[in-house]
């Protein structure tokens, strides 16, 4: 009964450099992946300069923006599951919940339907069109979570209740988009196929901003996943941080759906690993996050790629890597650190 | 010394009255329980001190300061109101729930402070690194008053601090709070159940029945049959036994 301790952690910054360094190899690994098969000492030699012909202009050219969006979204997504968790106080919430996702397809899937091909698959008016839906239906949200009280379970059943009517619209447009079909459903899987380094500027000061305001309010956050009493008394307004927090949540998501669609299950699985590893304090979580986020979805995409020519179908849509493969990783996590917990 | 006043206190929610014309005073290590039937407005009152509710009209009192004009950060630090338990599924420690609560007390960084003498008096020792979601509703209530000591506030508001507690800890739990509210010079204002308990530990005794304050002094005045009878609506037997002290039970029903 009298159990001294069983979850005492390894220090922050072994499982910190541990992190990054996973990042890293994954970034390498994805640099490395391919129809033109470099070995990862050949692109290293390109990084650096040391060669050229088309060797550089495959590498700085497709992979690494590639790459490195891979990294910023998978940032962008776990950043954003550990605020959207911690305002709805539910472990089962994930940035899709607050509407998002949803918002952005079905505002993707109008434009794709309505506006002339070739202006409706430029990376900028996607990219605006999702962001702008995106929040519209995260506005709705807020609307209504407000309407209802303002509690964290309001919040979540506000954005059921949104995703839900958004989710019918998506499969009425997917009909309706048939012959363009095609495009529709690299936003509903999501995918890296159109990565280029406009969209990786565009959304890195986004990522960047999200990240350095988490990180100052991460003392905040402690106490609003603690409870609005406990809030209250450390002299921070819970409703106003719960606000502050999904905002946060929803511009970094908004963004990751505006240039890679919806990529499910970053945002679940993330801030639990981190909080395995690090505990529940934000200030540790959030960075953990951001390092294990980016180095899970670089590793999904870079397997999307190398199981898509395998199977010779060509890519696979990284969303469903991240559920084939995180999902399984996930429940394997659930049952160790589960049973470990008990005793 | 700190001393908590409720002037003309009226308290609910919007516009649903629960109390009026509460006047109650503690201060000086004093321990003041709070009872009265189901749905009375114990919450309701213990909130609105606590600074987690406004009150509809008057005012709360310390050391004459108006609690909703000053600061809120000045606010935590005095008074501290015991949190309900905190979410299921974030893992969190017993340790990093204490240091979370201590939040106004400390710097940027976590701090221990005294969460483990907490800890040690509510007999929790080695729970530290437990997880709060692994914990029986005891333990789990014990972490909760622990929380409350491992403040440094002055003023302490504990809502039902002997739920889920034994017997035995029932009694501990009371003499933690008595003794810390006199060794910080300030007050605690809690709700209970037991009228037995209350005669034993508390110096005032308020009784809320129907939106007001019916009784109000000390134990001795307040828990008396004909009184505690007409507010809970069923026969209260009261009794004072010279071996097993202050007894106050309700009239046993019809074996069935």
């Amino acid at each position: 009964m009298a159990r001294k301790s069983g979850t005492s952690r390894p220090g922050f910054l072994v499982v910190l450099s541990f992190s990054l360094m996973v990042l890293l190899i994954a970034m390498v690994v994805s640099l490395s992946t391919g129809s033109a098969g470099y070995k990862p000492l050949d692109v290293l030699r390109v990084l650096l300069g040391r060669e050229g012909g088309p060797a550089r202009s495959i590498v700085w050219g497709i992979r690494l923006p590639r790459t490195l969006l891979s990294v910023l979204v998978g940032a962008a997504l776990g950043i954003s599951g550990v605020l959207v968790q911690t305002a709805t106080r539910n472990p089962l919430a994930e940035p899709y919940l607050l509407g998002i996702s949803s918002g952005a397809l079905v505002a993707t899937g109008l434009a794709i339907l309505t506006l002339p091909a070739g202006l409706a698959f430029s990376t900028w008016i996607t990219l605006t069109v999702s962001f702008a839906g995106g929040l519209a239906a995260f506005l709705v949200v807020l609307l209504l979570a407000r309407l209802a009280g303002g509690s964290p379970t309001s919040l979540i059943l506000a954005g059921i209740a949104v995703s839900s009517f958004l989710s019918g619209t998506t499969i009425l447009l997917s009909l309706l988009v048939q012959s363009k079909l095609g495009s529709f459903i690299i936003w509903l899987l999501g995918s890296f196929l159109t990565a280029t380094m406009d969209q990786v500027k565009l959304i890195l000061p986004v990522v960047a901003g999200v990240t350095a305001a988490s990180l100052a309010l991460a003392g905040r956050l402690d106490l609003l996943l603690m409870g609005d009493e406990v809030a209250v008394q450390g002299g921070v307004d819970p409703e106003r941080m719960r606000r502050t927090a999904v905002a946060l949540a929803a511009l970094a998501t908004a963004v990751s759906v505006g240039v890679a669609g919806v990529i499910g299950f970053v945002g679940l699985v993330v801030p639990h690993m981190s909080r395995f590893l690090a505990g529940i304090g934000h200030r540790r979580t959030l960075v953990l996050s951001a390092v294990l986020g980016g180095a899970l979805l670089c590793m999904a995409d870079a397997a999307s790629r190398a199981a898509g020519r395998i199977l010779l179908l060509g890519e696979l849509p990284v969303g469903a890597v991240t559920a084939l493969i995180g999902a399984p990783f996930f429940a394997f996590l659930l049952v160790r650190f589960g049973r470990r917990s008990q005793w | 010394m700190v001393r908590l006043r409720t002037e003309k206190l009226a308290c609910g929610y919007g516009a649903k009255l629960v109390l009026r014309d509460v006047e109650l005073e503690v201060g000086e290590g004093e321990l003041l329980a709070v009872l009265g039937p189901n749905g009375a407005g114990k919450t309701t009152l213990l909130r609105t001190i606590a600074r987690l509710l406004r009150p509809v009209s008057g005012r709360v009192l310390v050391d004459g300061a108006d609690l909703w004009t000053i600061d809120l950060g000045r606010a935590a630090r005095l008074v501290s109101y015991m949190p309900p338990p905190p979410p299921q599924g974030f893992n969190i420690t017993v340790r990093e729930f204490l240091q979370a609560m201590r939040a106004p007390f400390t710097g940027w960084a976590p701090s221990d402070g005294n969460v483990d003498r907490a800890l040690r008096l509510l007999e929790l020792e080695g729970f530290d690194e437990r997880r709060v979601d692994e914990l029986s509703s005891g333990e789990l209530q014990r972490v909760l008053v622990a929380s409350v000591i491992a403040r440094e506030a002055p003023l302490m508001v504990l809502d039902e601090p002997t739920a889920h507690l034994d017997l035995k800890y029932q009694v501990r739990v009371l003499s933690v709070i008595k003794r810390e509210a006199a060794a910080r010079g300030g007050a605690a204002v809690i709700s209970l159940h037991d009228a037995r308990l209350a005669a034993t530990f508390a110096d005032k005794v308020a009784l809320l029945a129907e939106g007001s304050v019916r009784a109000y002094g000390p134990p001795s005045r307040v828990l008396r049959e004909e009184v505690l009878s007409r507010v809970y609506g069923v026969r209260i037997l009261v009794k004072e036994d010279p071996e097993l002290g202050f007894i106050a039970v309700p009239e046993a029903p019809e074996r069935t």
